[in-house]
């Protein structure tokens, strides 16, 4: 009699097991596709050169962010109009983007949608990596990681991350603070 | 362990809540619920190098430099510049959504040749230009064969133009759409022997009397109009019959008749005269119009005259005098001329204050410079009459041409008594359109060559009509042709070539370099957004201030309701339902409110004591019926308009283009009653009266 109670609270427990395994490990797996970039590129090396993040981070003169740097961003100051370094992200670049006057088609980890209106500049007084990835100390480019559903990449923030911020910062939550 | 039925619902079950604990459900709610927010047929901003453009606006209202903001090259939006000084950073609604019609259902995306059935069959360039090689090489010589209407007064498209006319020997046949440009051209020149074209110096003003005229909604540099009094340095008040753009803005507004503005500033002149004002530069002909005013605008004849009382005209005249830089602009209340004679009242009323070539008055702006020899001057094109042409066409008393060109103008829709004039200009017998849209004009038309929209092709602009000084605007194109286009100017070049015809110059870019360095302005400049501008006037003999065939004008200026035609027509302009160029954009469209537009049609305005005593209601369909046509519309009930005149919104009743602009409404050009004004030299239709029928 033991045995058979014993026996009948097993198929429920592979259940659980199954499901557990499919919502936490197969499901992310197969929901997001993994996207890497045209070439790497070393945040770090970089850095070491006593370059500013905002050499290449930016806001424009109108206050909006310039976002991911432009191909003038990279050859300005005779930085990158030749090859310098020599190593095979860098030919890449210089052979396949730089002669040809091509832009890098970078792809962004984070992206706000269309219907989101979002002002790096009036966020200036936090730290970049409270919302974006820290990728100072990176010799490489992790792969975009893209939602197969939405089209958003893992890290686009949502609203309700913003909602807590502004909350917490006692900062307006109105609809048309984000929504024009 | 057996896996029988029950072990299964165990399993199911055990999954269920097993799920339960993983973001799996959450997760897909949330993503399914973004999924459904962006369908592929909602439009996307793509991912790219976005960057700002300048251009400059060509919709067929006024001109002025704009940013056009493009990702990977595509426009998106357009913002106005503030680096132009016609925008100063603003926009109309016409303009801002300039990027959408780019994408245009109505977009002609190639050229047509009218088949014998009335369809249109796709042909290539080559033989497009071949065609009208052989249409246009018969008719070498022969005078008057050749006709063009032309609706980009400011463009110098019209030097190439009209030099090839001029080779055909049918210079005399060159006409712009009608205009208040135009119309105030003949005026200044005609009547009262002005030099140069006239601009408004807004900037400098400190008191502005607007009659008629709605600055800030269609006439003139609208956008720097309302950006200037924005500014707060000058007092503006508003004459006129409804709460237009102007009359809601303006510090004070006193209802006046649409006919009466013209006597409103002939009272307001005659006052002045009273009270011994004279002008401080000599003048010709003070004493005849001194006299005719003390007789035909006597303190005792003002109200009835002007429908006001005479305290508040002579409040209106103190109040000019009392400035120490007023400026009087006066106009039609379309902004699209057929008002000669309020043109004539207010430039007279300027020149009694002293304000012509002064700062904050009216300026004489030189003429501008031309660089092909064989071409006529703009000014001699805006002075000729197409209204009275066609009018003379449909009576069979004018030549009829052989060819027609049309450029940038649609006059089967926007002339005025157009039903009429449109089939006028339907009989001539090659008809050659170079629109970009399928408009009603186009469609008439036995070859149409598309011309690149105004963000694809490289053009200019000489001082739009109302800027306060010289100026000149350049841009070059923003975006990809999205059709198999050719620019006009390049295409005529061509065809003059075949022709054996003498180019002075081998391209329009050609042409436009030289303009520049002819005015001295520095191209790449004008090619990054910046303008030329030159505030010279041009030196003024003394005007004539009287002519004695305005006498006849303003004796058969409609002087009241009669029992026939009850109604005053006021025509009301606004850009978001287009222009007499282009149709309603469809994000104009989406601005209209259900009351302006719905499925019964458009509204038309009358205060409730006029409709009452012509025993209507709100919501009745009715139809305007004048002496050329009629139009029907559902009627508003408006008390911000004067009692004794219905509003009509211009831009409705299209008849082509496409689904967003196509069947709404009816057109206010069909019931426009023009007629010649031989003492203004000019046609006149402002003082169209209509009678209302409920249907």
């Amino acid at each position: 009699m033991a045995k058979k109670k014993k026996g009948g609270i097993m198929p429920f427990l592979v259940g659980i097991a199954a499901a557990l395994i499919l919502g936490w490990w197969i499901f992310p797996h197969v929901l997001f596709s993994e996207h890497n970039q045209p070439f790497t590129f070393g945040h770090r090396s970089h850095l070491e050169q006593d370059l500013e993040c905002t050499y290449c981070h930016h806001y424009r003169e109108d206050g909006s962010f310039d976002g991911v740097p432009g191909l003038e961003s990279c050859v300005s100051a005779d930085c990158h109009a030749e090859i310098i370094a020599g190593t095979p992200a860098e030919k890449t670049f210089v052979n396949e983007y730089v002669k040809p006057g091509k832009e890098v088609p970078w792809k962004v980890y984070q992206k706000q949608p269309d219907n989101v209106y979002f002002s790096h500049i009036a966020h200036r007084e936090y730290d970049c990596v409270r919302c974006h990835p820290d990728l100072e100390q990176t010799d490489s480019l992790p792969a975009v990681s893209r939602n197969k559903l939405t089209g958003y990449s893992r890290w686009t923030m949502t609203m309700d991350e913003c909602e807590r911020c502004h909350a917490q910062n006692e900062t307006s939550n109105a609809c048309y603070v984000c929504h024009k | 362990m057996a896996f029988n039925r029950r072990g299964f619902l165990k399993f199911v079950a055990g999954g269920a809540v097993g799920t339960a604990l993983t973001p799996l459900p959450w997760k897909l709610i949330d993503d399914v619920s973004i999924w459904t927010q962006n369908w592929p047929w909602i439009p996307r901003i793509p991912d790219g190098n976005v960057e700002s453009k300048p251009s400059l606006v060509k919709l067929g209202a006024t001109e002025y430099g704009i940013l056009i903001t493009t990702v990977d090259g595509q426009p998106i939006t357009a913002a106005g510049n503030p680096n132009h000084p016609l925008s100063l950073g603003g926009i109309d609604p016409l303009t801002a959504a300039s990027v959408q019609l780019l994408h245009s259902p109505a977009r002609v995306s190639r050229p047509l040749h009218k088949e014998a059935g009335g369809g249109f069959r796709p042909l290539s360039w080559s033989k497009a230009t071949d065609i009208l090689v052989d249409k246009l090489a018969p008719l070498q010589g022969r005078q008057g064969s050749v006709a063009c209407i032309n609706g980009d007064e400011t463009s110098s498209a019209h030097e190439i133009i009209s030099a090839l006319l001029g080779e055909m020997h049918s210079a005399s046949a060159q006409y712009f759409m009608p205009s208040e440009a135009g119309t105030q051209q003949a005026v200044w020149q005609n009547l009262l022997g002005g030099q140069g074209s006239l601009g408004y110096d807004l900037e400098g003003a400190d008191l502005i009397l607007c009659i008629n005229a709605d600055i800030f909604g269609s006439w003139g540099t609208a956008i720097r109009n309302q950006k200037v009094i924005s500014q707060g340095q000058a007092a503006c008040l508003y004459a006129g019959p409804a709460r237009n753009s102007t009359a809601a803005i303006a510090d004070e507004w006193v209802p006046v008749l649409p006919e009466k503005g013209a006597h409103l500033a002939l009272s307001l002149a005659s006052l002045l005269l009273q009270s011994g004002w004279r002008p401080k530069e000599p003048v010709q002909g003070l004493a005849e119009l001194s006299d005719f005013l003390q007789r035909e605008y006597s303190s005792k004849a003002i109200p009835k005259k002007t429908g006001l009382s005479l305290a508040t005209v002579k409040s209106l005249a103190e109040r000019l005098t009392r400035a120490e830089r007023p400026l009087v602009m006066a106009g039609s209340l379309s902004g699209l001329g057929g008002d000669p004679i309020i043109l004539f009242a207010g430039l007279v009323l300027n020149a009694l204050l002293g304000r012509v070539n002064a700062n904050g008055g009216l300026r004489c702006i030189p003429t501008p410079p031309k660089v092909l020899g064989r071409a006529g001057s703009v000014l001699d094109t805006a002075k000729n009459d197409l209204c009275s042409f066609v009018s003379d066409l449909a009576r069979g008393k004018a030549h009829k041409p052989d060819l027609l060109l049309v450029y940038e103008a649609n006059p089967m829709y926007a002339l005025p008594n157009s039903e009429t004039t449109g089939a006028a200009l339907a009989s001539i017998p090659f008809k050659i359109s170079f629109s970009q849209f399928m408009d009603e004009t186009a469609a008439e038309c036995d070859l149409i060559l598309p011309a690149p929209y105004f963000l694809e092709r490289l053009d200019d602009s000489f001082t739009p009509f109302g800027s306060g000084s010289a100026n000149y605007s350049m841009a070059e194109p923003v975006a990809r042709p999205n059709a198999d286009v050719r620019p006009t100017p390049d295409f005529l070049l061509d065809i003059m070539g075949r022709l054996g015809l003498q180019t002075e110059v081998g391209s329009y870019e050609e042409l436009l370099t030289a303009k520049a360095n002819l005015l001295g302005a520095n191209t790449r400049q004008l090619l990054q957004g910046s303008a030329w501008q030159d505030g010279t006037t041009a030196r003024q003999p003394p005007l004539r201030l009287w002519n004695a065939s305005i006498e006849e004008c303003l004796n058969r200026l409609a002087s009241g309701a009669t029992h026939q035609m009850p109604l005053s027509l006021a025509v009301e302009s606004e850009l978001k339902t287009g222009t007499a160029r282009t149709a309603i954009p469809p994000f104009g469209l989406s601005t209209l409110r259900e009351e302006e537009l719905d499925h019964n049609g458009f509204a038309v305005r009358l205060n409730s004591q006029t409709a009452s005593e012509l025993g209507l209601q709100a919501e009745d369909m009715v139809e305007l019926i004048s002496s050329t046509g009629k139009c029907s519309a559902r009627l508003l009930l408006d008390e911000s308009v004067i009692p004794g005149t219905v509003v009509v919104p211009s831009g409705f009743g299209h008849t082509h283009w496409d689904e967003y602009s196509r069947g709404k409404g009816d057109s206010v050009f069909k019931i426009l009653d023009p007629r010649f004004e031989p003492g203004c030299g000019r046609t006149m239709w402002s003082d169209t009266r209509v009678k209302i029928a409920k249907i």
